[in-house]
């Protein structure tokens, strides 16, 4: 909805996704902070936020499978784990640039994603959700028995090199990992808009009507695990090269149920949806991680009896309550805000 | 319209307050080391709320107690000792992002990361700070070749490594074996958990198996917090196994042999479990009847000889923890991570290091090899670090419940080199 008195006088007005002054202001006012967060930003804080960045990365992908084409999947991890040991493969076996293996990493994520998506075909929700874990343990059981992923050992990518300039400090992998981040997001917003992206929408609505309008609807699904899980793929390729290591237990079930976890929280079928599920579930965690030794602390005689569940504790109790409270997640609650400040002092919402 | 606003408000305060708490903690200063006391730390990527929670909280727990009565006596020259414990849930992220917000404290020394893949992960960066890497059992990082440590760094093992608890294993199945009047060699089943850990033991102990004349069946893995083990154990039975390795860290193992016990195999089959199985508080308290007779392999005092130890019992009376909460955990903690990391700062002290000096990693590891001329021993066997050899134990107790009790079966028995057997990437 926008702001009262902007109105689009011709079809570029209207499909522009940075539609008045203001927005352009606080994009690119973003855009500069995230990219001078290494300047000024601590080892942690950087830290903090490349992992943030390609968690989003890999739930953007989610988002397209399942918030946006209704294809429930809790494998994402297992597909991060794909890309991951792909990248690592070709750096390391080939001898091939980060730059190439990135994006081949996300396409063989996006094969698998179209293999494992294939029961999507004939199975729906709860049993398309249990088919996408078999697929997770499947992928996990094959890395962890072959030599030449190391078995449970794993790999050690190397870093990223640009010439002889190797980026393999954590600030100059945060600069590739958040410039990624951004691209992939404007890749994913467009997605959403185009004629695939309406697709999507109309299966997960209703994937009968979606059948009888005249859209494939098996193409369409296979094209939205393909997408997912390229996205999962490259999110693993970064994790890789920044880590410099990879084992098959980095990528659990719980990491791929964490994922749905960010997409309830943050607000499925929105691709902002996405950036306030995964950062408010981060800051959540670490915000636990740091509260719980200082709970312990203040509270002796219980000690971390009460403090080690409560990071569990506390992500079940938030998924609960949103589920409860506001399905729809953050961003609804946003989308509320927003048309309570433009439309102030009308805004009967 | 006026409560909608309200709880808007009100949700938009929290959500801002979790933004911003960890970017304050995260960009601010770390405290300066205090003027009049001066502390040595150990940050411990822990688990307390994962899979292996149960060893690791009361070790924790051991080493935190062990820490506080040294430094109620005033520490060591006025050097106190500081135990940080992260709880980082077995996750490879949170053990990182852990370590990144405390690598700027320049007390702490020791990073313990509970978990393989954190090591692995985490083992540049602590490199890169100058910092002591501490590791429960993983082999490769006690390998020297041609003089040279395979993975150079600043480390120690606190345990010894688990492909050499699988040779004083073997060892020992051979000599029960024969003490048993039996002619031939016994067939041992392995059964543990499908990751790094579950396979470490592998790595050597298959092949120093091969070089005793065992015959070790291939052998058999399963998710961490698989509860049916009957399938596996069946096919262990009938492939003929005399003995069967159970891993994994307590309340697996115990899962595993009352699954045995279910399925009657316990009759027929002994079961041993390593360092990390069968505690009296949680496999002994949980399964009786189904543990009864199986062996536990220790590099720690266990039971009441762990209760009953002399430290144990200082450290008892001086915290008011009565006989029976006393865990084999907490005597793992403090026998193991506690005493090692204690020992080496003595050490350093009384070969009159300042404690700038002692912060440096290189020389608190050169403290540790000295260690020993100061050491009381008790708690685990002989201390054997050294600047050639990480391990800073290498022997191990076999432990057996009987009537409910785990009674010691052998005195400290050496572990054999295995690790040297792999041919390690």
């Amino acid at each position: 909805m926008l702001p009262c008195g902007t109105f689009s006088k011709d079809y570029g007005e209207d499909s522009a996704v940075i539609r008045t002054r203001l927005q352009w202001v606080i994009t690119i006012t973003a855009l500069v902070f995230l990219f001078t967060i290494p300047l000024w930003g601590n080892d942690y804080i950087i830290g903090l936020v490349s992992y943030t960045c390609i968690l989003i990365i890999a739930v953007l992908g989610l988002q397209i499978t399942t918030g946006y084409c209704g294809q429930v999947s809790l494998g994402h991890a297992g597909f991060m784990a794909v890309g991951a040991y792909t990248s690592a493969l070709l750096t390391i076996k080939l001898g091939l640039s980060f730059w190439l293996a990135l994006p081949m990493a996300g396409i063989t994520a996006g094969l698998s994603g179209f293999v494992f998506g294939a029961p999507a075909l004939r199975i729906k929700g709860f049993y398309l959700a249990l088919a996408t874990m078999a697929a997770h343990y499947v992928i996990i059981f094959i890395l962890m028995r072959l030599e030449i992923t190391g078995k449970t050992a794993g790999l050690h990518p190397p870093p990223p090199e640009i010439g002889n300039f190797a980026l393999n400090t954590n600030v100059r992998m945060s600069y590739v990992i958040i410039s990624v981040m951004v691209l992939m997001t404007f890749l994913a917003k467009n997605l959403v808009r185009t004629k695939a992206g309406r697709a999507f929408v109309a299966i997960r609505d209703n994937d009968l009507a979606a059948k009888v309008m005249g859209i494939n609807i098996y193409y369409y699904k296979l094209l939205a695990f393909f997408i997912g899980c390229f996205f999962a793929g490259i999110a693993g390729s970064l994790l890789g090269h920044w880590w410099l290591v990879i084992t098959p237990e980095m990528f659990t079930i719980p990491q791929s149920l964490i994922f749905i976890g960010m997409l309830i929280i943050g607000g499925m079928g929105s691709i902002s949806g996405v950036f306030f599920g995964v950062i408010s579930l981060r800051l959540l965690e670490e915000a636990v991680t740091l509260f719980a030794p200082l709970l312990s602390a203040a509270i002796p005689a219980v000690g971390m009896d009460i403090a080690a569940p409560l990071a569990g504790v506390t992500f079940g109790l938030v998924i609960v309550l949103f589920l409860i409270f506001e399905p729809r997640g953050l961003v609804h609650r946003w989308q509320i805000f927003k048309v309570a400040y433009r439309f102030h002092p009308f805004s009967y919402v | 319209m006026r409560k909608g606003k309200l709880l808007v408000s009100v949700v938009s305060i929290l959500v801002l307050s979790l933004v911003a708490l960890p970017l304050v903690f995260g960009c601010a200063e770390k405290p300066a080391v205090p003027g009049k006391e001066k502390y040595v730390s150990l940050l411990s990527l822990s688990d307390y709320s994962g899979p292996i929670a149960t060893i690791t909280s009361g070790g924790d727990m051991g080493a935190t107690i062990y820490m506080e009565y040294v430094n109620a006596q005033g520490g060591f020259d006025g050097i106190k000792m500081k135990w940080i414990g992260v709880d980082t849930r077995y996750d490879t992220a949170r053990g990182i992002s852990a370590y990144r917000r405390y690598r700027t404290d320049p007390t702490i020394l020791v990073v313990i990361p509970q978990g393989t893949p954190m090591v692995e992960a985490l083992w540049p960066l602590i490199q890169a700070d100058g910092k002591v890497l501490s590791l429960p059992g993983t082999g490769k990082y006690a390998v020297r070749t041609n003089g040279d440590w395979l993975v150079p760094g600043k480390a120690y093992i606190y345990a010894p490594p688990y492909q050499d608890m699988f040779g004083a294993i073997v060892d020992w199945v051979v000599k029960d074996w024969l003490a048993k009047g039996k002619s031939g060699m016994p067939v041992l089943g392995y059964y543990n958990w499908d990751n790094e850990y579950g396979h470490e033991s592998l790595l050597g102990g298959k092949e120093y198996a091969e070089k005793v004349g065992i015959k070790l069946l291939p052998p058999e893995f399963f998710p961490v917090g698989a509860v049916e083990h009957t399938v596996p154990l069946t096919r262990l039975a009938e492939a003929g196994a005399n003995y069967i390795f159970a891993g994994g860290v307590d309340p697996t193992p115990a899962v595993t042999i009352k699954s045995a016990f279910d399925l009657g195999l316990t009759k027929k089959i002994q079961f041993i479990v390593d360092y990390w199985g069968l505690f009296d508080h949680v496999g002994g308290k949980l399964y009786p009847d189904a543990v009864e007779g199986a062996v536990i392999t220790s590099c720690y005092l266990r039971g009441d000889e762990g209760r009953d130890n002399p430290w144990c019992k200082k450290l008892r009376d001086f915290k008011g923890i009565p006989s029976s909460e006393w865990t084999d955990c907490i005597t793992a903690g403090v026998g193991t991570t506690g005493m090692h990391f204690a020992s080496g700062i003595e050490a350093a002290v009384k070969m009159g290091m300042s404690y700038e000096k002692i912060l440096v990693g290189d020389n608190f590891l050169k403290a540790l090899s000295k260690s020993r001329d100061y050491r009381e021993e008790g708690v685990t066997g002989p201390f054997v670090f050294s600047e050639t050899n990480r391990r800073t134990l290498d022997s191990v107790r076999f432990y057996q419940y009987k009537n409910g009790k785990e009674v010691p079966i052998t005195d400290w028995m050496p572990c054999p080199d295995t690790v040297s057997l792999h041919s390690f990437r």
